[in-house]
């Protein structure tokens, strides 16, 4: 592939990953089995991402290994009937149509309902919260990877071999010890409490209960990727690289301990109590999870008990129609079920709101900045 | 090329293949603050930070932020607005992954002192400079070629 047989794009893929890998300290290219490409909501990547992935797509290019994406920005959809302008809507839908057209199959931040990997399986993904479910609940292989090197690795089905690629790599730098959560909400705000206490390393997390409902862990994971750089949190009782590890971890690493007064006053401090718009599906709901937050979405609206004018419930593609049509029956038309959209990379002031609750942590942290809202934490859902 | 010449020393992280061997030439842009690309990039007009980049001899510090920042190095030349060469004194893999799928030159700098060097050489903005054909200098011309 070097010599251009394969076309420019694809050399240029290549040159990219190894100078990239290099930089990394990677000793070699490694063969991925799933590539999860980031960085395609048009309010975030704009003109430049957009030339750049329709550029790609233009030519015989087609990603080489089976490629998921991320959410889109979501811009078909209206707030009190408020609709975004035809120009942004326009060039969203030609990102999502040049992915399709290289081989992207599905289009969530939760690219594990789709295709779950196997233990130990190198993947190249760019999404920070199944980056880190990927390494630390499945023991799949992946760096944290940004969204244009995700996309070129995805044409070229491999990605450089260094940091979780590597199993010695895949070790704690300090133990925390967590309280035990007692809703989402709270292990969304542990996970996120994690990551600020230090964001440059791994922790070995020490108090999660056995049996833990797989939602809360995927708050916990989403929450900690939004506020800590690393690709992995190692779980007790849940992280299957701890299992060949647990001899190994000296005892002589440094212990923390977040106190359950830390959640709960971060809770209080955010707690939201009227906002123009719910948010629900921050990392995308799991089908278990729907029918629940859907009745509970259209019980909070309907009382009052929060003041808000619509909620949004975020999942993706692998929720069957059926479902749909059957929790979208308990609905109110203030609660709208969107599939395979973040109003987290929505700029949803454009569309009259200022203000978002929200069960995320993840979303909390980057609504403000990306979204250009005000942005709270809703504990009525859970 | 006299010996009054003011020579940083370089290493070459990209050559696109056209251009092995052959002296790149052009005015100096020195941005002395780390460059958050997604940000401080107006691809359109040609701007980092403020700095003219188009057809230019970049030399700034390192690339800082979101990933998705590539992108704006590719932007910068399919206006027509890249710079002929980027030079950084710390390798960041945004920077890095921006030059190679934008086709332009990647170096880094040889040097202890980074931060007074980038000082030093704000005086020389605009000042038409070469980076060697063998990727390992950058020799500050002056005024003209």
């Amino acid at each position: 592939m070097w010599n251009g047989e394969f076309g420019d794009i694809i050399e240029r893929a290549i040159k990219a990953v190894v100078r990239y890998g290099e930089l990394m300290g990677a000793d070699r290219l490694v063969k991925i089995s799933h590539a999860h490409v980031s960085g395609i909501s048009i309010f975030n990547i704009g003109d430049a991402g957009l030339s750049f992935i329709e550029d790609v797509a233009e030519g015989n290019a087609r990603f080489r290994v089976y490629t998921t994406a991320n959410p889109y920005a979501a811009v078909d959809t209206t707030f009190e009937g408020r609709a975004f302008n035809d120009v942004i809507v326009a060039k969203q839908r030609r990102i999502i149509e040049s992915l399709r057209k290289l081989g992207a199959t599905a289009f969530t931040c939760a690219p594990y309902y789709v295709r779950r990997p196997g233990l130990g399986e190198h993947l190249a993904w760019a999404e920070s919260n199944a980056v880190l479910y990927a390494n630390s609940v499945v023991g799949a292989m992946t760096n944290r990877e940004g969204g244009p090197i995700a996309l070129l690795e995805a044409l070229i089905g491999r990605a450089p071999n260094y940091g979780m690629h590597l199993r010695d790599r895949r070790v704690p730098d300090y133990i925390v010890n967590v309280p035990k959560p007692s809703n989402y909400v709270e292990a969304a705000v542990i996970g996120y409490l994690i990551g600020r206490l230090n964001p440059t390393q791994t922790p070995l997390v020490r108090g999660v209960p056995k049996g833990i409902p797989e939602d809360w862990v995927r708050a916990m994971l989403a929450g900690f990727g939004a506020s800590s750089h690393q690709p992995l949190m190692l779980i007790d009782g849940i992280s299957p690289d701890l299992k060949h590890l647990k001899c190994l971890i000296p005892e002589s690493l440094e212990r923390v301990s977040l106190e359950e007064r830390n959640i709960r006053e971060f809770i209080k401090d955010h707690e939201c109590s009227t906002a123009d718009l719910l948010v629900a599906g921050c990392p995308h709901l799991s089908p278990n999870e729907l029918p629940e937050i859907v009745a509970r979405a259209v019980s909070v609206i309907r009382s009052g008990k929060v003041r808000a004018r619509e909620c949004w419930i975020i999942t993706g593609d692998f929720v069957s129609d059926s479902m749909l049509k059957r929790v979208g029956a308990l609905g109110d038309s203030r609660v709208k079920i969107l599939k395979n959209v973040c109003p987290v990379v929505t700029r949803l002031n454009e569309i009259g709101v200022n203000s978002v609750c929200t069960d995320s942590a993840k979303a909390l942290h980057y609504m403000p900045k990306l979204a250009g809202v005000n942005a709270y934490l809703l504990t009525s859902l859970r | 090329m006299s010996g009054s010449n003011l020579r940083v020393r370089l290493k070459p992280l990209y050559t696109p293949s056209d251009t092995v061997e052959t002296r790149i030439c052009g005015k100096l842009a020195v941005i002395t603050e780390p460059v958050s690309l997604l940000g401080d990039v107006k691809a359109e007009e040609g701007l980092i930070k403020g700095v003219r980049v188009s057809g230019r001899v970049v030399i700034m510090p390192y690339g800082v932020g979101s990933t998705v920042g590539s992108y704006l190095i590719y932007a910068l030349k399919k206006y027509g607005k890249g710079p002929k060469a980027i030079i950084v004194t710390k390798a960041d893999s945004v920077t890095a992954v921006g030059a190679v799928i934008s086709d332009i030159p990647l170096y880094q700098v040889v040097s202890s002192d980074y931060e007074k060097l980038l000082e030093l050489l704000k005086k020389f903005n605009e000042k038409v400079a070469c980076i060697s054909g063998d990727g390992g200098e950058l020799i500050i011309m002056g005024d003209r070629l």
